[in-house]
């Protein structure tokens, strides 16, 4: 999914080459760091890049038959981490700018903005969110390598969209443009990100079934835990707890209109079988089963999110 | 499975430069090429006029005529964008433009669009003819040898140059397993051909990540740093 050469022009080509500029700067200190850290790992960047060159070349299956080439940064973004994966999609974009006229010079910061962050960031980001959550590493590269498509997607509309609505005399309103390209997208794109999704699912897979070591020693399968979900959960829980509180006005159901209701319609209301209300203790005994349930269930998310690694759970 | 561009092509051109006796603006340094490569691009982009666009594509034919460049990898430049940009042309002529020339149900072809998308065009050949310019008469190593010069991050020059010289191995890899699979019906229809791709591209990242253990190894055990 390239922004094809010719198309950004002037001023905002320059805008965006600045931002792919700044994007490839903080990539190259976060390789820098990298090589330190490791530096026997140095020549691994470089086949990573080739790595990245060479799955956007592969052709998927894509549309009643034909077929398309991958992003390949989502793939890229999980195997060794967003701003690696962005800087080599940026050297990537170059090459193939010079050699296939992939992309272009002019489109060569639109397009790292939307391969690198679209793709390499989200797609990663999408990755270990779903690994948290306890998802098998299969589901979790493929939730990556969906997000990763479809947010390369949403920002390369939006970098088009935008360039287009103010070129001189447009026919269409930004929103307009924008809708023209998404709906362009859908038919053809669409089936793209499920191809990638499957792909990038199946090869993250793969590796870890062959070689699990090697995406032990790149941080893919990290066992350290991070309570990355954790600020989200809270999060979740504060807004739960505070809708009520909020609320205000809604005072519950009048049960007068209810039955007054239900016998406009012809249906007497009658004593419920079951009454918990008269029978304090049955409604003591739910309520008890319910909080052994709830703290079985809220017990096993906690293992899987913040606990140590269920081997059979996370990585089947 | 390779169609009518290939990286193999490339390859070729590599070989036919370390071949064939620099003379003319083959035998110019490869940081003037450079600087008159991305001054060309930086002014076609930024002015973005047609005038300028084909006053600058013609500077670069003529600078290709003068070298001697193999018809058939001058045009490779020029195929592989083809595609790309006839659908910026057609888009660019029903997308802008207030005159109307051509109408077909809802759809309307405008003046200025056309012309919008015919300079378009004219951009993309210039920028294409440029790199044409220098690739086909520059070595790759002799262009990261300029990149070290001015200064560029070393890690990524390195990495650039790792890039150039491994794609090409990689992709001759994919393309032995991949018409191996086909041979063998792993692409017989649209899931077992998802499932075979798979399989490739971890196969195939599995053998660089041991390449370049390899190569770490090697570099090590001459004295040197990796």
């Amino acid at each position: 999914m390239h922004i094809t050469e010719g198309i950004i022009r002037g001023w905002p080509a320059v805008a965006y080459t600045a931002a792919g500029v700044s994007l490839m700067a903080v990539g190259a200190r976060k390789m820098k760091t990298f090589v330190q850290d490791n530096p026997e790992r140095k020549p691994l960047l470089g086949m990573g890049g080739a790595f990245i060159f060479f799955v956007s070349l592969i052709p998927i299956p894509a549309f009643t038959g034909t077929c398309s080439h991958p992003c390949g940064s989502p793939l890229a973004g999980i195997l060794l981490g967003p701003w690696v994966g962005i800087a080599l999609t940026g050297l990537s974009l170059l090459l193939q700018a010079a050699f296939f006229a992939h992309g272009g010079f002019s489109t060569w910061g639109a397009n790292l903005i939307t391969l690198g962050i679209g793709g390499a960031f989200f797609g990663w980001l999408a990755y270990r969110v779903a690994l948290r959550a306890g998802c098998s590493i299969r589901a979790a590269a493929a939730a990556g390598g969906l997000v990763g498509d479809v947010m390369t997607y949403v920002l390369a509309g939006l970098s088009l969209g935008t360039v287009l609505s103010i070129s001189p005399q447009p026919q269409y309103s930004w929103g307009g443009y924008l809708a023209a390209i998404y709906s362009a997208y859908l038919p053809t794109q669409g089936p793209i990100a499920i191809g990638e999704m499957f792909v990038t699912g199946l090869a993250i897979h793969y590796i870890f079934v062959r070689r699990p070591e090697v995406l032990e020693s790149l941080g893919v399968i990290s066992r350290a835990s991070k309570p990355v979900l954790a600020p989200l959960l809270l999060l979740a829980m504060a807004l739960g707890a505070a809708t009520p509180a909020q609320a205000g006005t809604f005072a519950g159901m009048d049960e007068a209109v209810n039955e007054r209701i239900a016998e406009e319609a012809g249906a007497t209301p009658r004593a419920p079988y079951i009454d918990t209300e008269s029978m304090g203790d049955l409604w003591n005994t739910l309520l008890l089963a319910a909080g052994g349930v709830s703290g079985f269930v809220i017990g096993r998310w906690w293992h899987l999110l913040f606990g140590g690694r269920d081997e059979r759970k996370t990585f089947s | 499975m390779s169609g009518k561009l290939s990286l193999r092509d490339y390859l070729e051109i590599e070989e036919h430069l370390f071949a064939a006796p620099p003379k003319g603006w083959r035998s110019a340094g490869a940081g003037l090429k450079m600087f008159l490569a991305v001054t060309a691009v930086a002014a076609n982009v930024t002015v973005a006029k047609l005038p300028v666009s084909l006053l600058l594509f013609a500077v670069a034919g003529i600078l290709l005529i003068g070298s001697r460049i193999p018809r058939r990898q001058f045009l490779l430049f020029f195929l592989a964008p083809a595609w790309a940009t006839l659908v910026v042309v057609i888009g660019f002529s029903f997308g802008f433009g207030a005159t109307p020339i051509w109408s077909f149900g809802p759809l309307t072809a405008y003046r200025e669009g056309l012309r919008e998308g015919i300079a378009a065009a004219a951009r993309v050949a210039c920028d294409m003819a440029w790199m044409a310019a220098l690739f086909l008469t520059t070595p790759f190593t002799e262009q990261i040898a300029v990149l070290r010069k001015i200064r560029v991050p070393g890690v990524l020059v390195d990495t650039l140059a790792f890039m150039y010289r491994y794609v090409f191995l990689l992709w001759d890899e994919f393309d032995r397993m991949w018409t191996a699979a086909k041979a063998r019906g792993g692409m017989s229809n649209r899931a077992r051909r998802i499932d075979t791709t798979s399989r490739l591209a971890a196969q195939i990242f599995l053998q660089a990540y041991d390449r370049a253990e390899r190569i770490d190894l090697s570099i090590r055990a001459r004295g040197g740093v990796s």
